[in-house]
């Protein structure tokens, strides 16, 4: 039933593009000093599904991100029997994170296109190709397969491995935005 | 019970969901399969919505896509079965098949294929091998003899060489010529610059003109021929890209100055970009049509701090603007 309601809904695409994606990276680099022993992308897939099922009520995308993951992760945590007390202490330190209002760091114009350029360069060239008729020039699967003279599932079988690389690549994205946002966390926890 | 699947698999299946949910109209019984795998875990969910937010992203790409397709692309893209069809129908009265020793090789007359400026065209020859000629180039090809040659007189190619080891395939340029067996490379060969040969497959054998020895150029490596001493240097995967981009009808720029972007445009119009004083060395980043020589000044003017001015004959202008006071 949810799933249904999902596939008709492409502005909530539009909005973890916005609003969930750019903050990702960020996400995953706290994970891994937080929690370098649990599983990264189970963490982050189950972050997105919660993300999914309250977005349109959500107000302060990062902030609500970072609090589903602690609590993933607080619950997770509590099977374990030894926990670290830096963790614990890490932690603590995101109430900072979810009182504030961080504006949407959505990279923009030129900058984006820059970026989304560089992840399709980084991708293997039959991917790439694939990838470029399919979303520059807005060609169908089908018209991308006939140009190029491969077989439909082909294009499709690159379509997905496109998409999963460039997700990857997204997620490991390295931003000065970022850097500042994680010094002014460090700087508020002292208050 | 079933396995628990990692957070990679539970990605690749969201994505071939994905995949094929953009290839085409899911069946109602597709989209009640995909509803419960989503319902199953979260983690599917997740996965899923991960990535179709990766996919709605990349579709901001379609900015840089003008409004109508330039003419060269429709023969840049032809699918190579049809070029070879063409090219087989063409040849067919010239094309004799000789016994030669134990095999056989088709003799076929010589061809030019030439490109003007703007234009992209890729052949299929008769042995299968690819060529992409770009921009304003010139490419004969003999196939008579027992090697298999082209002479690029101007301009650039790439070629994608059919295996075959009994017949040596070497493209000439400047005076160099580039042999190969079964490999892919380029040659560039313009007035006032040395030839460039860039390698993206397996190994070519380089022989300079005048005297200097024959030498290896490896995959992602690339030569600048000169007649004194040739320069081979190693070059990064994004680099072939980049060199590469026209085989797409595009050029891509990053980080070179906007005096080398213009080059890069003028290649491809007839309308000029000039640059005038300090302003040819501001770097410039993006992928842009060939043809959009326009486009790419109008988003680099604003970016850059620029006036930009369309003269009479058409050529663009990109200047700063005088200083105030």
């Amino acid at each position: 039933m949810r799933g249904a309601a999902i596939l008709q809904v492409s502005d909530m695409d539009e909005w973890f593009a916005r609003n969930v994606l750019p903050h990702e990276p960020e996400l995953r680099r706290w994970l891994a000093r937080v929690a370098a022993d649990l599983d990264q992308d189970d963490l982050v897939q189950e972050t997105y599904a919660s993300l999914a099922r309250e977005w349109t009520t959500v107000r302060n995308p990062r902030g609500f991100m970072f609090k589903v993951a602690r609590n993933l992760l607080i619950g997770r945590l509590r099977h374990k029997r030894i926990v670290n007390i830096v963790t614990i202490a890490d932690l603590e330190t995101l109430r900072v994170i979810d009182g504030q209002a961080t504006g949407e760091q959505a990279l923009v114009g030129r900058e984006e296109l820059s970026m989304l350029q560089q992840a399709l360069a980084a991708l293997p060239e039959r991917c790439r190709q694939v990838l470029m008729l399919r979303k520059i020039d807005g060609l169908s699967q089908r018209e991308v397969a006939v140009r190029l003279g491969l077989s439909e599932s082909t294009v499709e079988k690159h379509v997905s491995a496109g998409i999963r690389r460039c997700a990857d690549w997204f997620a490991r994205l390295q931003r000065p935005s970022d850097a500042i946002a994680e010094d002014h966390d460090v700087e508020e926890g002292r208050l | 019970m079933s396995v628990r699947l990692s957070g990679a698999e539970i990605d690749r299946l969201a994505g071939d969901w994905l995949a094929r949910e953009d290839g085409g109209a899911l069946s109602a019984a597709e989209r009640a399969e995909l509803t419960a795998w989503l319902e199953a875990e979260d983690r599917h969910l997740g996965a899923y919505v991960r990535l179709r937010a990766a996919s709605a992203r990349l579709n901001r790409l379609a900015a840089l896509k003008s409004d109508q397709a330039p003419p060269e692309m429709i023969e840049a893209v032809r699918p190579a079965a049809l070029d070879r069809r063409g090219l087989i129908a063409a040849g067919l009265a010239a094309a004799v098949a000789i016994g030669v020793g134990g095999g056989y090789w088709v003799w076929q007359a010589p061809r030019t294929y030439r490109t003007d400026i703007g234009e992209m065209r890729r052949v299929t020859l008769r042995d299968g091998s690819m060529v992409a000629l770009n921009t304003n180039s010139v490419l004969k090809v003999d196939y008579s003899g027992e090697r298999r040659e082209l002479w690029l007189s101007r301009g650039e190619g790439h070629f994608i060489v059919a295996k075959d080891r009994t017949r040596p395939f070497v493209v000439h340029a400047a005076g160099a010529s580039v042999t190969a067996v079964g490999t892919a490379f380029t040659v560039r060969a313009e007035a006032r610059a040395p030839v460039r040969v860039t390698v993206t497959e397996g190994v070519v054998s380089l022989e300079p003109p005048g005297r200097e020895q024959a030498r290896l150029v490896g995959a992602m490596q690339q030569a600048a021929v000169a007649v004194a001493a040739s320069q081979i240097r190693p070059v990064s995967a994004v680099e072939i890209q980049r060199s590469l981009a026209w085989t797409d009808g595009r050029i891509m720029l990053e980080g070179q100055t906007l005096g080398e972007a213009a080059a890069e445009f003028n290649r491809y119009n007839d309308r000029k970009l000039v640059v005038s004083g300090a302003a040819a060395s501001a770097q410039v980043g993006g992928v842009f049509r060939t043809s959009e020589v326009e486009t790419f000044a109008r988003t680099a003017a604003p970016s850059l701090g620029l006036t930009m001015q369309v003269e009479d004959d058409g050529d663009i202008v990109l200047s700063a603007p005088p200083a105030a006071g």
